[in-house]
């Protein structure tokens, strides 16, 4: 493997899918996408609560999971929502896109790594979700206020957030491989973005789930992402209070990544024997 | 003026070309039996995973007279949901055609873009319809739902309005979003203030009384009252009269809005020479 010629291969993809990333948003898709949206999320979780507790954070979420804030809890929570939906959908519609413009068969045809050619297309997408995840817990602050009960930890935070995208970037080749073979990778995103929503905690906690749902919760990277980053920025816990979610987040990114790549190799040859690369 | 035997031909093809499509795309299908019933249980759970259900009841008793909050959510997930088919079917019809590079050909055509967009409309209720009927059903079970109907005729008439209205919004989208040159991110963005204002998730009495006023500018708005009076609280044809009327209202407001954005976005299309570029 030369360096070289990898390096050369993951700069010339990320530019050109950055490109592509920044094309999309035109002035009103950037305010419809950037505001709009998570001004209104938010805005859902803030009169949810104050119907069932008019003077606050109800004390039952409180009760659970021991955070005094809901809203900033929801704020954490759907920040990362992006990240999630990004690796699951962005890296096959990047693929999808090479399909339908009828460049796949040529970069197929290139003597460039795939895995860095994937690498690079889904850590394109996933800075520019990075983007996303600053600007929401920036919204969220000026127009909401975000509490911080007990420290701020953010070192622990960044640190949770990156090892999160690691272990994502494994469920984004698997995507990209599954997109290949199902067609419409979007699909696939659009039917399990409810699913991580639910299990995740995204928007309420994990704890108030029915008992027998909650292992299932345990099964998705992102639970442990955002149990890191909601408890080291809003509760201030450290490193060593956070070692369980932290090796477990270590473990998917070990074992997803190389068997992501490994069913995307499978899924792409067999693509390529029953001739599905050129449909879609 | 085209015939009225080429629109009809118009509006079968846009209406067949789709079957086809669904059946070539089998996932969409697993999406939509099954994501409904997720997004209710989110729904659901956005209250009874933070507050006990003495603390729910009460605040809607407080705000909708009823302390049953399940119905309103499984319902308001239910119209919400054919909004969303109509989003992104007739919304975005133009605009799919335009990433698959067929729309210069579909303007060349003697078609009626209007017909051609209702078809892809009509489909998504039909595509949609039943899946979400099923979905409704289930979820009915699972949450355990009951309905208080006393006019059958106010629930059809309620939700044959609903779904008119709606249609005319997927057209005035359609032209709308190929304006706009952002059209993803737009169609995605505009789904959740929709939800928002409506009252999907919660009474649009408990907004700040300012932004109640955005609400009142949404079909949806009106839809979800008509259905969820109509199939929970026993309204009636006469009693949902204002909701009606203001259905009827945005359908031909949203026709003739649709109409005039198709037309210019075709001229801005044609004079700028941008159709192509993405």
């Amino acid at each position: 493997m030369e360096v070289g010629k990898e390096y050369r291969t993951f700069r010339a993809t990320f530019v050109s899918t950055m490109k592509s990333v920044i094309r999309y948003y035109t002035p009103t898709g950037f305010i419809a996408s950037y505001l709009l949206l998570p001004i209104t999320m938010i805005g859902t979780a803030w009169v949810v609560s104050r119907i069932v507790s008019p003077t606050g954070t109800p004390d039952f979420f409180v009760q659970i999971t021991g955070y005094s804030d809901y809203l900033t809890f929801v704020i954490v929570g759907y920040a990362f929502n992006g990240l999630m939906f990004s690796s699951v959908s962005r890296g096959g519609d990047a693929v999808y896109r090479e399909q339908v413009e009828g460049t796949l068969e040529m970069i197929m045809l290139t003597p460039s790594s795939r895995f860095t050619w994937i690498l690079s297309k889904t850590s394109a997408s996933i800075l520019d979700t990075l983007f996303s995840l600053i600007a929401i817990l920036l919204l969220g602050e000026i127009l909401f206020g975000l509490e911080f009960q007990g420290g701020f930890n953010v070192v622990v935070a960044v640190a949770g957030t990156l090892l999160t995208v690691v272990a994502l970037e494994g469920v984004s080749l698997v995507f990209v491989g599954i997109g290949l073979v199902l067609k419409q990778p979007h699909v696939i995103a659009v039917l399990l973005q409810p699913f991580v929503i639910f299990l995740s905690g995204m928007m309420f906690p994990v704890e108030s789930l029915p008992q027998w749902i909650q292992p299932i919760s345990g099964a998705i990277p992102l639970t442990y992402g955002l149990n890191i980053v909601r408890r080291s920025l809003l509760l201030g816990w450290d490193l060593e209070m956070l070692a369980g979610d932290f090796l477990a987040l270590g473990l998917f990114a070990v074992v997803l990544i190389p068997m992501g790549y490994y069913f995307y190799r499978a899924l792409e040859k067999r693509a390529m024997e029953t001739g599905a690369i050129r449909t879609f | 003026m085209t015939s009225l035997a080429a629109q009809w031909r118009t509006f079968r093809a846009a209406i067949f070309k789709n079957v086809r499509i669904s059946l070539t795309y089998r996932p969409w299908l697993i999406n939509s039996l099954v994501s409904p019933v997720v997004w209710i249980a989110i729904s659901i759970f956005t209250y009874v995973g933070i507050a006990s259900p003495a603390a729910i009841e009460e605040g809607f008793r407080e705000l909708t007279g009823s302390p049953a909050f399940t119905g309103f959510l499984v319902l308001g997930q239910t119209i919400y949901s054919f909004f969303i088919a109509m989003n992104w079917r007739g919304g975005m019809a133009l605009e799919r055609e335009r990433f698959y590079g067929t729309f210069e050909m579909i303007l060349l055509s003697p078609a009626s873009r209007v017909v051609m967009v209702l078809g892809e409309a009509v489909w998504g209720i039909i595509d949609s319809g039943w899946v979400i009927f099923l979905t409704t059903v289930i979820a009915s079970l699972l949450f355990g739902l009951s309905f208080n109907v006393a006019d059958p005729l106010a629930v059809v008439v309620g939700l044959a309005l609903t779904f008119l209205a709606m249609i005319s919004l997927g057209l005035f989208f359609a032209g709308f979003y190929v304006l706009s040159r952002s059209a993803g991110p737009i169609a995605h963005a505009v789904q959740s203030p929709i939800r928002f204002f409506s009252g999907v998730s919660f009474p649009i009495s408990a907004l700040p009384v300012y932004l109640q006023f955005v609400s009142y500018a949404l079909p949806v708005t009106f839809g979800l009252n008509a259905v969820r009076s109509s199939l929970l609280g026993g309204g009636t044809t006469l009693g949902l009269s204002q909701e009606l009327i203001a259905l009827v209202a945005f359908t031909i407001l949203f026709f003739i809005l649709g109409v005039w954005m198709i037309r210019k976005m075709e001229q801005v299309a044609k004079s700028r020479g941008t159709l192509h570029t993405f």
